[in-house]
């Protein structure tokens, strides 16, 4: 299986789960299957013409109701626990505005500055506040194992830190219409020097930055 | 193939039997006019898997389209209409009614000894609203244009779409009242006919599941009327309920959907599950194991089953205290789940297995249920959810749980219930290598999406990046060898419901009522009525612990 490639701390813990998750599964699926295979081959009718009825154990349903209620739980405090990560805004994160709509996104920072490509600084979580201006959206990037919906009217956080250096895909995800499938970006971690020069230049100044500014801030 | 070319045997209709017109009344009219809950079960089941056909077909094209990226067989409206009406008419048409209309209505009265359901011309109605929903729904096709949203019908979406979302909708309602008045209707009949001796726990457990799905479809079913109807409102009259804009709220159409569509997934895996009950019943020749924990865990899924439709939800954006509820009550809800698997595989032991192609239809459930189920832990849990919802992960869970489960004990419970509805048997050697083909085909077809889904392919795309070719071209080549299987095994199916080599009343060896009437059954069932002295799985040849 080609992996993705690890970005952060949160990508490394949804794998940490998901591994967990797979090698319980594929246990519990195989003492299925290869106890049914043996009995089947075992209690085959020409060698085992008389069965036996057997209606039930008291003991073995306690059994198989309990140890996999355990599992299960502990399958579901990992995935708690991993989400939370995402969840939390920590102090002193960066926060930035995610404009989604049919077809695109766009990126709006503290100062107003607004891009199209999303550019984050490395190693600062980013609070992303998210919002659609007509349907719904869902905000993915694969690398980060995180994604969040975009409402029209409503704004949703999802928090991220930006280890690695390098360049991301940034996909939708809610189904939204005729081209759903090309609404996509990227996503650039830059240097925190890069990041601050850039951000602080007026060069991409966007128009659209001016009128919303008025309204949300 | 050239084993179909069974000599016919004698053509004519067995006498007495409920394929014999009655009332003087002659060809389609004897049918569609007859209140005989064998007859609309037969009537449900050329319906249901004619759209299942159409169903197929769009399936096939959308992953046509998949053979290379860059989208080249459809335009992306197309591509959108068509993924919209294949899971419209998967689901609504063809698995939610699936099992209880057809196979439940024509066995529910047989195996609890009773003449017919409860209310015999309101069954008929229900025939009649299932088809009309379904004319309406088509009839988007040509008026106003497909529907591009998506079987979910997600607002805002799907009230700015010109397309055909009001009439489609619409049709969707009518059909949701074919269900409530079926599981009314098999309530009923549950309570009150069963025949003298049959106890509660004396019924067969595919009764118990047909009884847990009918209270589901009357419960929940109504939740989606209301919900389609709001769409209808908000779309014609500009209701703002769902609109952010308005003072509504867009999630709020998606909790209302799911409060209906995720019990829907019980109404389309519960009666499975009471069928697998039965074939393994009879064909390891012992009584099953866990009787009372197999029936009880229906009824514990049926209830859970309300409490856990926010995990369609995660990236939604509800409340932590909400996704923690809703993620902790999905795990939950597996565990009755996996109570039948595991009284199911006990009840192999010390049988004395004869596995005929109904039996090999439940081992082929047995691994493509367990592994829908067990993919569906890893969406439950919330960390690994918000990574994989929406992609083409979900698409294989659901493809496995509804298709690879419910589906195909679909096709097994028609391999073990075909001689007794007609009296003639299918060639039972290409039965089982058909099913070879398609298990093979169906596992070529979704595993790869599993794999896909984690590296990031979303759903319903009409291209893809170039990453993904391999595993999507390995899914195409799934589809073609799943629907080659699947056209050996209706054209047999067929071909020996018609000219198949007549059969006695009980050629399994079944102990349930049904193998106790001459087949194909009489028109009121049996000839005298029956008295239940005798658990329903009782083998007299059997050892006794």
């Amino acid at each position: 299986m080609r992996l993705l490639p690890y970005a952060l701390n949160h990508a490394r813990a949804v794998d940490d789960v998901m591994r967990f998750m797979v090698i319980a599964d594929i246990i519990l699926f195989l003492i299925v299957i290869v106890v049914m295979l043996v009995f089947v081959f075992k209690y085959n009718h020409t060698k085992h013409s008389r069965a036996t009825s057997i209606p039930g154990s008291v003991p073995l349903e306690i059994i198989w109701t309990v140890i996999p209620t355990v599992l299960v739980l502990a399958m579901f405090y990992v995935g708690w626990v991993a989400y939370l990560q995402i969840r939390d805004v920590p102090k002193g994160a960066m926060p930035v505005r995610v404009f989604a709509r049919q077809w695109s996104y766009s990126f709006e920072y503290t100062n107003g500055k607004r891009t199209d490509t999303l550019y984050v600084p490395e190693g600062k979580p980013i609070d992303f506040l998210i919002t659609s201006m007509d349907v719904i959206h869902s905000f993915y990037i694969p690398a980060f194992r995180e994604k969040q919906d975009a409402l029209p009217d409503r704004w949703r956080h999802m928090v991220l830190y930006p280890e690695k250096l390098g360049v991301y895909d940034i996909v939708c995800t809610q189904y939204c219409g005729l081209d759903h499938a090309l609404m996509k970006t990227k996503m650039i971690i830059l240097p925190d020097s890069t990041f601050d020069s850039w951000i602080n230049s007026s060069s991409t100044a966007d128009p659209l930055a001016v009128s919303t500014k008025a309204i949300y801030y | 193939m050239a084993e179909l070319a069974i000599p016919p045997q004698e053509e004519s209709v067995v006498e007495g039997s409920y394929l014999e017109n009655l009332n003087g009344r002659k060809g389609i009219t004897a049918w569609i006019f007859s209140t005989d809950h064998k007859r609309i079960g037969i009537l449900y089941l050329i319906a249901l898997f004619s759209f299942f056909s159409v169903g197929v077909i769009l399936g096939i094209l959308l992953r046509l389209e998949m053979l290379s990226p860059g989208g080249k067989l459809f335009s992306p409206q197309a591509y959108n209409a068509l993924f919209t009406l294949h899971g419209v008419v998967m689901i609504f048409l063809f698995v939610i009614p699936g099992i209880p209309v057809t196979l439940g209505n024509f066995f529910l009265p047989i195996q609890i000894g009773a003449k017919d359901v409860a209310f015999p011309r309101l069954n008929l109605l229900s025939w009649y609203l299932y088809v009309i929903g379904s004319i309406v729904i088509l009839t988007a096709l040509f008026w106003r244009g497909l529907p591009d949203t998506g079987w979910t019908f997600y607002v805002p979406y799907s009230l700015r779409t010109t397309t055909g979302v009001t009439i489609a909708v619409f049709g969707v309602f009518i059909v949701g009242f074919s269900s409530i008045l079926t599981g009314l209707n098999f309530l009923t009949t549950i309570h009150r006919l069963r025949a003298p001796g049959m106890t509660w726990f004396k019924m067969p457990l595919f009764v118990w599941a047909l009884y847990a799905t009918a209270w589901v479809q009357i419960i929940a079913t109504p939740v989606l009327a209301i919900t389609l109807l709001l769409i209808v409102i908000s779309r014609v009259f500009g209701l703002g309920i769902f609109s952010a804009a308005a003072g509504g709220d867009p999630v709020l159409y998606q909790h209302l959907f799911w409060i209906y569509s995720h019990p829907a997934v019980y109404i389309m895996i519960l009666p499975p599950m009471g069928i697998v009950s039965e074939i393994i019943a009879t064909f390891t020749h012992r009584t099953i194991f866990g009787y009372k924990a197999i029936a009880m865990s229906s009824l514990a899924i049926a209830f859970i089953g309300y409490l856990v439709w926010g995990h369609h939800m995660f990236v939604a954006g509800m409340s932590q205290q909400a996704d923690f509820i809703f993620s902790f009550l999905t795990f939950l809800v597996a565990i009755p789940s996996g109570i039948k698997v595991f009284n199911w595989v006990a009840s192999m032991y010390k049988g004395s297995i004869d596995p005929q192609p109904p039996f090999l239809y439940v081992m082929a459930f047995m691994v493509l249920f367990c592994i829908g189920g067990l993919s569906g832990l890893v969406l439950g849990s919330l960390a690994t959810d918000v990574h994989l919802t929406a992609t083409y992960f979900v698409v294989a869970h659901f493809h496995y749980i509804i298709f690879g489960g419910g589906v195909f004990i679909f096709f097994g419970a028609l391999h073990y219930w075909l001689p007794k509805m007609f009296g003639r048997m299918y060639n039972k050697k290409i039965a089982s290598w058909a099913l070879v083909d398609m298990f093979m085909g169906f596992n070529l077809l979704y595993f790869p999406m599993f794999v896909m889904g984690y590296e990031g392919m979303p759903r319903r795309y009409f291209t893809y990046l170039p990453q993904f070719e391999t595993m999507q071209r390995i899914s195409v080549v799934g589809s073609w060898i799943l629907v080659a299987g699947l056209i050996v095994m209706f054209v047999n199916l067929i071909h020996g419901s018609m000219k198949g080599p007549r059969v006695g009343n009980n050629p399994w060896g079944g102990t349930t009522l049904e193998w106790s009437t001459p087949s194909p059954p009489p028109h009121e069932n049996f000839e005298t009525e029956p008295v239940v002295t005798q658990e329903p799985y009782y083998h007299e040849e059997a050892l006794t612990k």
